[in-house]
């Protein structure tokens, strides 16, 4: 066997790995990608799904909010419960109260300059909790991660195949040839062109749950003590750290001054969460996304106003560079453009997994029987279906009453849309186009849905305007896909 | 599909086999330190390995790699 031999039967098997895992893969992190370019613009989407959140964005002033917080919980909540509030920030004024005590926790959202109160939804976390697990819990988290680990071997094994041709195939799409090659050319230059994007987001993804999927490294040093591996490398909390204050600090200062007096240390406006138990200092956690590593100091105000910080001692090397991918991975450490560049990069990269979905190789090779309608109902699934079952939650968001936050409803809205998409695959002809005609429909009636549900005088403007203006695109690009695929079927 | 499937299964157990005796094999080093490394190179590991794997000449061989790997990992934690 000749060296050009050994080399052709190498990318033979190499093809196989990226076709099978990838299609493997490919059908749970088409929708992953897809919400967790959503979840980027988190804040904004939380806004859409709380209308009665009037204060603009950026105007909420921390001190306020969280007096405002303060009064809140002292009338709802008991006397020994413990208090979280996540204060508002540039991005949304909401803030959010949770107190728990007796094994349960309460939740609710107000919006941080009036303080007025916000129906049960839930809210814009939904796409990150389908991101990171399908809103599926623990095993959600370990199928994902598992899903990640599967797309790092694609992406290699892409890259050894392309090696040679990943500057010529960016710049090749062959409009007029037929439907595989075009498909194929897609697929190659949108994930040419996302490649740095894809593996980083993916790295870091699997990072966030190496814990549950790769969790040799740290069982061998800690067994099942997972706090402890925490708590050696991030510092002990601040909860022991010196000066411990026997008063209850929220009871002697208030949350306002407990704020104002941890922003001398943090900055103006920088405090994120408040963590305030019944005895005890109260602690005040940074902001994250002033910096592109994942840093959240943490600031503990004692009963007498003295104040203990984080060490300034900078944290292990690894830990370091673990804080920057994390960083990169949330997104939350740039403005308004590197969101836009996210979301791009985030859309082709979903793209890209989607055309690779609707190639024929795999279908071809196995010849005919039940596999490749299978194969294709799911593929339709994963793709075409995803645009109905990702704009269902915000129909079901306004329009069912509830009673409490609603992440199973919302979620339970998108697997039911799906299922109906597994019908429709299997039952209908053209199945894509009519799915595609269903997202389009649902997505360009949802600023209706919004202005038809809203409380009266919210205004319609700010993130919800551009909630709004973003359906729009999105029906419309949907609606140009059906006439396109109708026009060459 | 059988053959990438059992190439990425293998890998990842080759590959934690690896990380483990890799944390477990750095004595000097905090024990924070060793997990956290041990952590940030297991996807890298993982991913390195099904490619080896998939991309082994016959399927002798790429048990031979895994079996190496997973021997390596074993004798370091056994070592160390």
């Amino acid at each position: 066997m000749t060296k050009a031999d050994r080399r052709r039967a190498r990318r033979t098997r190499l093809l196989a790995l990226h076709r099978w895992a990838g299609l493997l893969a490919g059908l749970l992190m088409c929708p992953v990608f897809l919400w967790g370019t959503l979840a980027v613009w988190e804040p904004e989407l939380d806004l859409w799904m709380r209308p009665a959140i009037t204060t603009p964005a950026g105007a909420a002033d921390t001190v306020r909010a969280a007096a405002l917080a303060e009064a809140l919980l002292r009338a709802g909540a008991r006397p020994s419960d413990t208090w979280r509030v996540a204060l508002p920030g540039p991005r949304s004024a909401a803030t959010v109260l949770e107190w728990c005590g007796a094994g349960a926790c309460r939740r609710e959202v107000v919006d941080g300059g009036t303080g007025a109160r916000t129906r049960p939804t839930a809210g814009g976390a939904l796409f990150a909790t389908l991101h990171f697990a399908l809103a599926a819990g623990r095993s959600g988290e370990i199928l994902v991660g598992l899903a990640g680990l599967h797309v790092l071997a694609v992406i290699a094994s892409g890259v050894w195949i392309h090696l040679r041709r990943l500057l010529p195939d960016l710049f090749r799409l062959r409009l007029e040839a037929q439907a595989a090659k075009r498909l194929r050319d897609a697929h190659v230059l949108t994930a040419v062109a996302t490649l740095p994007f894809m593996t980083v987001a993916t790295y870091s993804g699997v990072l966030l749950f190496a814990f549950l999927t790769l969790p040799a490294a740290w069982q061998v040093r800690y067994g099942a003590d997972r706090a402890a591996f925490f708590a050696e490398r991030e510092g002990a909390p601040l909860g022991t750290a010196p000066r411990p204050a026997s008063a209850p600090a929220r009871d002697a200062l208030g949350l306002a001054h407990a704020v104002r007096l941890a922003e001398t240390v943090l900055g103006r406006g920088k405090a994120g969460w408040i963590a305030a138990p019944a005895t005890g200092a109260v602690e005040i956690i940074e902001r994250d996304g002033a910096t592109l590593p994942l840093r959240r100091r943490r600031v503990a105000v004692a009963a007498d106003g003295s104040l203990a910080a984080d060490p300034p001692a900078a944290p292990a090397a690894e830990a370091r560079l673990e804080r920057w991918f994390f960083g990169v991975h949330f997104a939350r450490w740039g403005g308004t453009g590197i969101r836009a560049l996210y979301t791009v990069n985030g859309l082709l990269a979903t793209g890209a997994i989607a055309f690779a979905l609707f190639l024929p190789g795999l279908r071809a090779r196995r010849g005919g029987g039940a596999w490749p309608r299978v194969e294709r109902a799911a593929a339709i699934v994963a793709t075409a279906g995803l645009v109905p079952a990702t704009a269902a939650p915000l129909w079901v968001d306004r329009l069912l009453p509830r009673e409490a936050a609603a992440v199973p409803l919302d979620a339970g809205a998108v697997a039911v849309t799906l299922v109906l998409a597994a019908v429709v695959a299997a039952r209908v002809r053209a199945p894509a186009r009519v799915l595609l005609a269903g997202g389009a429909a649902a997505t360009l009636a949802l600023p209706l849905l919004d202005v038809a549900t809203a409380p009266a005088g919210a205004p319609l403007a700010g993130a919800r305007a551009a909630v709004d203006a973003a359906a729009l695109t999105t029906g419309a690009a949907c609606l140009l896909l059906v006439v396109a695929t109708g026009r060459r079927a | 599909m059988i053959r990438v499937l059992a190439a990425t299964i293998g890998s990842w157990a080759a590959g934690e086999l690896l990380a483990a005796g890799i944390a477990r094999a750095i004595p000097l080093a905090p024990r924070a330190e060793a997990a956290g490394v041990g952590l940030l190179t297991s996807p890298l590991l993982v991913t390195g390995l099904a490619l080896a794997t998939v991309a082994a000449r016959s399927r002798r061989r790429a048990v031979g790699i895994l079996g190496g790997v997973s021997a390596g990992g074993a004798l370091l934690a056994l070592l160390a």
